[in-house]
C-alpha cells in the first residue's frame, strides 16, 4: 500500500523520537532490512538448517495428537489453502497453518529452545523455532518462497525476537511462549516479504503489542492450552505483518511499553543491539535430546549416567534424591496425571530412565504414563534445590542423583549440565536420527530421508513448497 | 462478621452456571432489552468504523487469504473464518470509540461479545434468539471479570479480561454446557495481551486490535474445548490475579449475581472520543446552547478534571485516533465546527487553523477533589475565560448515557445506527436492519440479518 509508510513514519516520529543511532528497535529494524544471505556466516546456516530440520520433526511429532489433528480438521480443507497443515493431507491459510502448526511443535515438548549465553541470569529457556519456523513456512509457501530466503528470515526473525528477550525479563508466573518470539515469527514473515526499515519497525511494535501474558500454570497442571500459545504466536508473526501492511500502527515505543513496563518489569534496551551482526542468537540455542522442560535434562543425564553402575532391582530402590538449580527444582510433580505434566515431572522422567532406560517421546506420552513400575519409582523422587548449584547458573546447570536401596546401599552420579546446547552440542548424526524418528512413522523413510537432504542444501531450494510438498502422511486418507 | 472468601469452584461455577441457564425465557425483560440495545449499538460502531482505510485493507487480507468463508466480515462483501471476521470486526467496532461501554468495568464488554457472537452465530446458523443469549451472557461474565479485575498499571482493557465474554459467547454457541463453559473459561484466560495504555495517548491504532484480537481468541477458545484441549483449574484467578492483574475480587466477580445485572448498568454515546472526555464536552456543550459564544471570544479555556482526564491534554494531536484521546481538540473542534461525533476526529479536523489555535489555548488541570469522586463519578469542570474578562463556568458529574444519568433512549440509538450506516447502506436497508434488530430474538436464522449488513451500496473508504 504505497504512501502509508510514509504519512505513518511522519506521524510517528514526533519532536521526542530520537534519531535511528539512538533507538535500538530502529536499528535492529535497520540490521534485519538489510542483512542477506550473503552476510550471514556459514556456521549461522548450518545451525538454522539443523533448527529447521528438528522444528519441522517435531511438528510432524505433534501432529498427531488428538487434539492438534482435530485443531487441523476443523480449519483445514485437502484441496484448498495456501499453506500445509503439515502431518495432516490438509491446507489452510498462512495464519491458520501457522496456528496449528504452532501448536503441534511444541506438543512433544520435545522443540528447540534459546537460552542466555554465559553471564546473563538464567531463566526459563525460550522457544523461537516453534513461533518461527510454523510462521516462515506457511508464509514463505503463500510467497513461493526460496530455500535462500527462508533462511535468511530464520536468522534475523530468531535474532530479532531473542535480543528482545535477552534484554527484558517476564513476570515470574508468564509463560515465554507467545510472548516475545512472536516478534521472531513477525520480522521473520515481514523479512520474506521485503519489508523496509521503517515497515518492519512497524511489524516489530505490532507485533509486540500482540504479545499474550499466558500463564505458566497451564503447564504445570497439564492444560494442553500451553501448546496453543506458540501457535498464536506464530498466527500473530502473519497477522502483526498484515496489520503494517494495512496501516496500522503501534506505539512509538511499543517494546518499551510491553517488554519494559507491562510483560517485563524492566528492559534493558542496550542488550538489543549488543554485538548485533556479531552475534547470532540462532547459534545459542540448543536441541533438545529429551522431550521434556529443558531444566530436568541434567537430572535425566545423571540417572542415565548411573544406569551402568545400578546393579539392583528396581523395587529395592528405597528412595531417588534430585539435587539440582533453583529452576529444576520446581519441576517436583511426584505424580503426573498427564503427558504435558509428566514433561515437567523430574521424578517421572528420572523414574523411566531408571526403569525403562530411556526417556523418549513414549515415555512422557498419556500411554506412557500408565506404566505402574515407573510411577511407582516416580513417587519416591524427591526433588531439591542445592544452592550451590543454584550459584552455578547460568554457566552450569547441574544435578545430582543420590539412589538409597532397602538394603543400605547407595548410588550416586553427578553431571554438571546436559548436552544439546552451544558448549555440548548434539552431533548431525544424533539430530537427524531424532528427526528420522518423528517423521519416519509419519511421511516414511524415504521422504524423511529426502527432508534431511533438501534441508542440508536447503539454499539451493528454489520454492519451498517442493519441501512442504512431502511433509505430508504417508498414505492418502490416513488422518 | 466477614463473608467468606468465594472458592475457584464457587466462582467459576457461579459464572457458567448464569450463562448456561441464560435464556430469554428466564431473564428480566429489563435485560433481554438492554441485550437488544448493546446488539444494535455496537453493529452500528462496526458499520461505522470498517471504512476506515485500514480496516477496510485488512478485512480484504483477511478474505483473500481464508479458504473458509463461514463468517461475514460487516459493511463488506468479504468472508473468512469465524475467528478472523471476529478480529475484524471488532478491531472496526471500537473504531470510533462510539461502541456501548461499562464504567464499572473501565472497559468495553459488549463489542468482544458481540463480534464473537455474530461470528459464530453465522458459521453455526443459529436463531436470533440464541445469540442475543449467548451475546447477554458474554457480556455479563466478561463485564464482571473485568470489575473485579485490577489490571497492572498501564495496561488498556480492551484484549484482556474481555476475552472471557467472547469465550463464553462463542461456548455458548456451540453447545458447551455448564462444565463446558468452565472449561471454556479457562481456556480463554491466557489468551489475553500484554495491552499498553499508551497506546491510546499516542494514537496507535493497533490498540482497536486488542479488541478484535480478544474477539477471535474467545471463539478459538471455544474451538479448543470441542477439539479436547484442557486447561488449568482456575485460569480467572491466575491470569487476572497474578499475570494481567495484581488483584482479583472473586466476591465482587460474583457478588448479586443473577440479581443485578451489568449489562443494564453500561452507557451508549454518541460522542466519538474517549470517554474520559465526555463531561467536559457535555458542559461546553451546555454553556454554548445556553448562551452563543463566539470562538474570538474566547481568550482561553480551563479544563479541571479528574487525574485520568487531566492526562488527555494533547493540544496537537498528530492522528485521528490521538485526537479522539485529546480534551483540547474535541472541546475545539465542538466549540469551532459544532462536532462531536465521527466528525470530530476528522483528519480534516487535525489541519483546521481555528481549531488548532483554539486547542493550544485548552488547559487541563487535575482537581484532586474530583479524582476523589472516581469511579463513580468522572467530572469535568469548564472555566471559558472570555477576552472581555468574563468568565463562563459549567460542572458535570457524570456522562450523559449512563444507565443512572440521561440514558440515551431507544429512539436516539435508532438514530444513531441510521446517521452510522446511511452513507454505505441504502434507506430501505438500514430500516431492514433496524427492523430486525428490534426483534432479533424472532428471527429463525441470524444469517438473515448478517445477509443485509453485507448488501452495502458502497464500501466507504474503500483503498
Amino acid at each position: 500500500m504505497p504512501g502509508y509508510d510514509t504519512v505513518i513514519q511522519g506521524l510517528h516520529r514526533g519532536p521526542n523520537a530520537g534519531s535511528i543511532k539512538e533507538d535500538p528497535v530502529e536499528q535492529l529494524a535497520d540490521f534485519v532490512t538489510h542483512t542477506s544471505l550473503s552476510d550471514i556466516p556459514e556456521d549461522v546456516i548450518d545451525h538454522a538448517k539443523r533448527i529447521l530440520m528438528d522444528t519441522i520433526g517435531v511438528i510432524l511429532g505433534g501432529s498427531t495428537a488428538p487434539e492438534a489433528s482435530s485443531m487441523a480438521r476443523r480449519l483445514g480443507k485437502p484441496d484448498e489453502g495456501v499453506s500445509t497443515i503439515i502431518g495432516h493431507r490438509l491446507r489452510s491459510s498462512a495464519i491458520n497453518a501457522a496456528l496449528v502448526n504452532g501448536t503441534s511443535a511444541t506438543w512433544l515438548d520435545f522443540d528447540s529452545g534459546h537460552r542466555p549465553p554465559p553471564g546473563k541470569p538464567l531463566l526459563p529457556a525460550a522457544h523461537p523455532p516453534v513461533h518461527l519456523v510454523p510462521a516462515t513456512i506457511a508464509a514463505a509457501e503463500s510467497l513461493g518462497s526460496s530455500g535462500g530466503q527462508v533462511l535468511q528470515a530464520m536468522v534475523v526473525g530468531y535474532d530479532a525476537g531473542a535480543r528482545i528477550g535477552l534484554a527484558s525479563r517476564l513476570r515470574p508466573a508468564i509463560h515465554c511462549h507467545g510472548t516475545y518470539h512472536n516478534i521472531s515469527a513477525a520480522v521473520a514473515v515481514a523479512k520474506l516479504k521485503g519489508y523496509d526499515t521503517q515497515r518492519m519497525k512497524r511489524t516489530i511494535g505490532l507485533a509486540a503489542h500482540l504479545s499474550m501474558m499466558p500463564s505458566f500454570e497451564n503447564a504445570y497442571q497439564g492444560g494442553t492450552v500451553r501448546n496453543v500459545y506458540a501457535g498464536v504466536g506464530a498466527a500473530v508473526g502473519i497477522l502483526a505483518s498484515q496489520l503494517a501492511a494495512c496501516g496500522f500502527t503501534p506505539e512509538f515505543d511499543a517494546v518499551g511499553s510491553v517488554f519494559g513496563v507491562v510483560a517485563s518489569p524492566w528492559l534493558d534496551p542496550g542488550r538489543i543491539t549488543e554485538d548485533l551482526g556479531r552475534r547470532y542468537e540462532i547459534t545459542q540455542g540448543f536441541i533438545k535430546a529429551y522431550p521434556m522442560c529443558r531444566f530436568g535434562h541434567p537430572a535425566i543425564e545423571a540417572a542415565e549416567g548411573l544406569l551402568n553402575r545400578f546393579d539392583c532391582n528396581i523395587q529395592e530402590i528405597d528412595e531417588v534424591v534430585i539435587d539440582t538449580f533453583d529452576w529444576a527444582a520446581t519441576l517436583n510433580d511426584r505424580s503426573p496425571k498427564k503427558d504435558l505434566a509428566a514433561k515437567f515431572s523430574i521424578p517421572w522422567a528420572v523414574a523411566s530412565m531408571l526403569v525403562r532406560k530411556s526417556a523418549g517421546a513414549f515415555d512422557f506420552s498419556d500411554e506412557g504414563l500408565c506404566d505402574e513400575t515407573v510411577r511407582s519409582v516416580a513417587a519416591k523422587v524427591a526433588v531439591r534445590e542445592d544452592p550451590l548449584y543454584s550459584s552455578m547458573t547460568p554457566a552450569k546447570r547441574p544435578a545430582r542423583i543420590t539412589v538409597r536401596t532397602r538394603s543400605g546401599r547407595t548410588f550416586a552420579n553427578e553431571v554438571e549440565g546436559s548436552s544439546g546446547g552451544p558448549d555440548a552440542p548434539l552431533s548431525v548424526a544424533t539430530i537427524q536420527a531424532k528427526f528420522k524418528s518423528l517423521a519416519d512413522p509419519l511421511i516414511g523413510p524415504q521422504k524423511a530421508a529426502a527432508v534431511i537432504e533438501m534441508v542440508d542444501r536447503f539454499e539451493d531450494l528454489t520454492d519451498i513448497r517442493t519441501l512442504t510438498e512431502i511433509l505430508m502422511p504417508q498414505t492418502p486418507g490416513q488422518k | 462478621m466477614s463473608k467468606p472468601l468465594a472458592s475457584s469452584e464457587e466462582h467459576l461455577t457461579s459464572f457458567a452456571q448464569l450463562a448456561a441457564s441464560a435464556c430469554i425465557e428466564n431473564l428480566p425483560n429489563s435485560v433481554v432489552h438492554a441485550g437488544r440495545r448493546i446488539l444494535i449499538d455496537g453493529i452500528s460502531a462496526i458499520l461505522a468504523g470498517v471504512g476506515e482505510k485500514p480496516m477496510a485493507a485488512l478485512a480484504k487480507q483477511m478474505a483473500s487469504d481464508s479458504n473458509l468463508p463461514e463468517s461475514a466480515i460487516l459493511g463488506t462483501q468479504y468472508r473468512t473464518d469465524a475467528a478472523w471476521a471476529a478480529l475484524v470486526n471488532a478491531t472496526a467496532g471500537v473504531w470510533h470509540l462510539l461502541d456501548p461501554g461499562n464504567r464499572f468495568t473501565g472497559g468495553h464488554p459488549a463489542i468482544h461479545a458481540i463480534a464473537a457472537g455474530l461470528a459464530v452465530a453465522e458459521r453455526q446458523k443459529v436463531s436470533g434468539k440464541k445469540m442475543l443469549e449467548a451475546v447477554i451472557a458474554g457480556y455479563e461474565i466478561g463485564a464482571r471479570v473485568g470489575l473485579a479485575t485490577t489490571l497492572r498499571p498501564g495496561m488498556h482493557p480492551h484484549g484482556s479480561w474481555t476475552v472471557v465474554g467472547a469465550a463464553v459467547t462463542a461456548g455458548l454457541l456451540m453447545g458447551s454446557d455448564r462444565a463446558g463453559l468452565m472449561d471454556v473459561i479457562n481456556l480463554s484466560t491466557s489468551l489475553n495481551l500484554a495491552t499498553s495504555c499508551q497506546t491510546a495517548y499516542e494514537g496507535a491504532t493497533v490498540l482497536n486490535v486488542y479488541a478484535g484480537f480478544s474477539a477471535a481468541m474467545g471463539i478459538l477458545a471455544a474451538d479448543l474445548k470441542q477439539s479436547g484441549f484442557s486447561a488449568e483449574r482456575d485460569g480467572i484467578r491466575t491470569v487476572f490475579g497474578s499475570i494481567a492483574g495484581v488483584f482479583y475480587d472473586a466476591d465482587k466477580a460474583v457478588e448479586d449475581i443473577g440479581t443485578r445485572w451489568e449489562i443494564e448498568r453500561g452507557y451508549h454515546t454518541t460522542f466519538a472520543c474517549d470517554r474520559r472526555i465526555h463531561t467536559a464536552l457535555e458542559a461546553l456543550i451546555a454553556l454554548v446552547e445556553e448562551e452563543h459564544i463566539p470562538v474570538e471570544n474566547v481568550d482561553r479555556i480551563i479544563v479541571q478534571t479528574f487525574r485520568e482526564a487531566s492526562r488527555l491534554n494533547d493540544t496537537s494531536p498528530q492522528n485521528p485516533s490521538a485526537a479522539k484521546q485529546s480534551i483540547p481538540h474535541v472541546l475545539a473542534s465542538y466549540l469551532v465546527l459544532r462536532e462531536s461525533g465521527v466528525a470530530s476526529c476528522h483528519e480534516k479536523t487535525l489541519h483546521d487553523q481555528s481549531v488548532k489555535d483554539l486547542a493550544a489555548r485548552i488547559l487541563l488541570r487535575e482537581d484532586p477533589e474530583l479524582t476523589k469522586r472516581t469511579p463513580t463519578q468522572w467530572p469535568a469542570r469548564i472555566i471559558i475565560k472570555l477576552r472581555s474578562g468574563k468568565d463562563r463556568k459549567n460542572t458535570v458529574f457524570l456522562p450523559a448515557g449512563e444507565f443512572d444519568t440521561k440514558p440515551l433512549a431507544d429512539d436516539a440509538l435508532i438514530e444513531k445506527f441510521r446517521t452510522l450506516t446511511l452513507k454505505s447502506f441504502r434507506p430501505q436497508t438500514v430500516e431492514q436492519m433496524i427492523d430486525l434488530l428490534g426483534h432479533v430474538e424472532d428471527v429463525p436464522d441470524i444469517g438473515q440479518f448478517i445477509h443485509l449488513t453485507t448488501d452495502i451500496q458502497k464500501p466507504a473508504n474503500c483503498p
